[in-house]
């Protein structure tokens, strides 16, 4: 039996942590990105008796802005519940959390498929907003766990998913797009390291359309583990129930070096959580007032800003490494882009990727780009003019680039200082024909071997040539002119 | 007085509650937890179709904070000293996991 018979559906609930100082429901700092254990902790996040916990509104706002980044709007009425579990990393007993009443229902993302430059669409069940949990590590050889509270109580949105998606591939776009989402929207950092989103897969097999037994994959971290969790967990279904065993519900842990999953509980007794509204929460009641402004700043649509990026004839690659690069960096204008011709938006774009993000990846450098976007828009117009008419190499204009990114202000005349600094391409003639016949006089054996035919040392000609014109030679005009010199002797 | 709850209700219930009970203790709370439940059981006769379910009884709404960092009274330091275990200032517990 192939694994084709078989029908594999996936549906994921993702916990993005929201981009907040403090706590979803204590003024304790949250975001910490500590390594030190539980210096971010209120009595609130403790469950101390007598603490009362108060909304932070900065999470709502970003919740507001989430449901229309899932292209939706939030809900008018919400309220919080609590959901009741023992773990050593939950101090109150139970967790606040929306059950019944969350601040998203329904909406759906739209994710993009770069191999086929086409999208596919997954709904969106629900969202809600939950503090966090601790976090729990297990050391090696020894009998106990500890418990870091510093996370406790951040504000997190659980954004669920229908059971949508048919190969681990879908799963991973989806959660690629929704980090790209999360983070072009700012309701979260996204990162990863640290947690700020965390998922958990469902996964079941079957060969009708009924829905199979499912197993949930928790607490997956990086795009990679999802992909290759669902594909372990898709052939061990499938072996478990080809050698006649009956699949159970059960929760299974991710092991990314042995690639392997492994239970961690048994489902079978489904979870009581013993839900109760949160008598210390009053409602949440959103009205016209506070929803406009936040609507009215929103950013123009991911799918928009794609689509008008690949319409200008970047590829899709391109346009990936552009979008990460403007979420990371303030230097990173996509109007830079966006606002221009399609052959230049091309070449801008190129140089961008090739030539400005490296800068900004190196961390000796990355402090250094302070031109503003203004300057940069009227540099790359300029260049790009200087570029048409092959009036600068290649190398050089990396050279140029490099140097006036790290300027605070342009010169008035970019051209005159290229000059100066002897970055443009010379183009007279008479020069450059003296360096090609100082080049052919050093190099008789190439000239000969040129004559037998060996068309690619011609390459090595121009090397020469625009070494010695120290990279100012036109390379066009050079390989003209050795060609014309070499031949003409034969004349 | 009719037993509403079996031995496996309270048996879950404590399991729920995070509690180790004896039979014998079993024994007593069938009585009494099927007595509390047959009383609470009285809201059933009402008719409640017309009233609206009750999350809140303060009728207060959106009662929120600005999202700055506030200090407490009780710093880390003091909250912590309650731990019973710790281990490099984290909380130290039994362990839950294999």
């Amino acid at each position: 039996m192939s694994n084709k018979d078989y029908k594999l559906t996936i549906g994921i609930e993702c916990h993005v942590q929201l981009r907040t100082k403090t706590k979803l429901f204590s003024g304790a700092l949250a975001n910490l990105k500590s390594e030190q254990p539980n210096i971010a902790i209120s009595h609130i996040d403790l469950g101390y008796p007598g603490g009362l916990p108060v909304l932070n509104k900065e999470a709502l706002k970003l919740a507001v802005r989430a449901a229309y980044a899932l292209n939706t709007q939030p809900q008018e009425f919400s309220k919080f519940d609590r959901k009741h579990y023992f773990y050593p990393d939950l101090p109150m007993g139970y967790q606040i959390s929306q059950f019944d009443e969350p601040i998203i229902l329904g909406g759906y993302v739209d994710v993009y498929n770069p191999a086929t430059n086409s999208y596919f669409k997954v709904n969106i069940t629900r969202a809600h907003l939950e503090a966090d949990a601790g976090k729990t590590i297990h050391p090696a050889n020894t009998s106990y766990s500890l418990v870091d509270f510093n996370r406790a109580g951040s504000a997190l949105l659980e954004i669920v998913s229908e059971p949508e998606m048919h190969s681990a591939k879908e799963a991973r776009l989806y959660a690629e797009e929704l980090y790209l989402l999360m983070r072009h929207y700012g309701v979260s950092d996204c990162d990863l390291y640290w947690g700020n989103m965390r998922f958990d897969v469902n996964v079941s097999i079957s060969k009708t359309n009924q829905l199979g037994v499912r197993s949930e994959l928790k607490n997956l971290n990086s795009f990679r583990s999802i992909e290759r969790s669902i594909e372990y967990e898709m052939k061990r279904q499938i072996e478990d129930l080809e050698s006649g065993n009956r699949l159970v519900q059960d929760t299974r842990g991710w092991d990314d070096t042995t690639g392997k999953s492994y239970r961690l509980r048994s489902k079978e007794n489904a979870d009581d959580y013993r839900y109760m509204p949160e008598p210390d929460i009053p409602p949440v009641i959103l009205n016209k007032e506070f929803i406009e402004p936040i609507r009215l700043s929103l950013p123009q649509k991911l799918k928009t800003l794609r689509t008008r990026l690949i319409e200008l004839g970047l590829s899709s690659s391109v346009v990936n490494i552009l979008f990460l690069a403007n979420l990371n960096y303030d230097q990173i204008d996509l109007n830079l882009i966006l606002n221009r011709a399609a052959k230049e938006a091309q070449q801008v774009a190129l140089w961008i990727v090739n030539i400005q993000i490296p800068l900004l990846d190196d961390p000796s450098q990355n402090k250094s780009i302070v031109l503003d976007l203004t300057s940069q828009d009227k540099l790359f117009k300029i260049l790009y003019k200087i570029y048409l008419d092959q009036k600068i190499s290649s190398t050089n204009l990396k050279v140029a680039l490099t140097s006036f990114l790290q300027l605070k202000k342009l010169p008035d005349n970019i051209e005159q200082a290229l000059l100066q600094q002897n970055l443009l391409q010379n183009s007279n003639q008479d020069e450059l024909e003296s360096a090609v016949c100082k080049v052919l006089e050093d190099n008789p054996k190439v000239v000969l071997d040129i004559k037998k035919g060996q068309d690619k040392a011609i390459g090595f000609l121009i090397g020469a040539v625009m070494k010695l014109t120290k990279n100012q030679a036109n390379p066009g005009l050079a390989r003209e002119i050795v060609i014309r010199k070499i031949y003409q002797d034969e004349q | 007085m009719s037993e509403v709850l079996s031995r496996e209700d309270i048996y879950k219930i404590a399991k729920l509650a995070n509690l180790t009970i004896s039979p014998e203790e079993v024994d007593s709370y069938i009585i009494e937890l099927s007595a509390i439940l047959e009383y609470v059981q009285q809201l059933n006769d009402l008719s409640t179709d017309k009233i609206k379910p009750t999350n809140q009884i303060t009728n207060l709404s959106n009662v929120w904070r600005n999202d700055v960092p506030i200090e407490y009274e009780a710093d880390s330091k003091t909250l912590l000293a309650n731990m019973l275990h710790s281990e490099r200032n984290y909380l130290k517990v039994n362990r839950v996991i294999e």
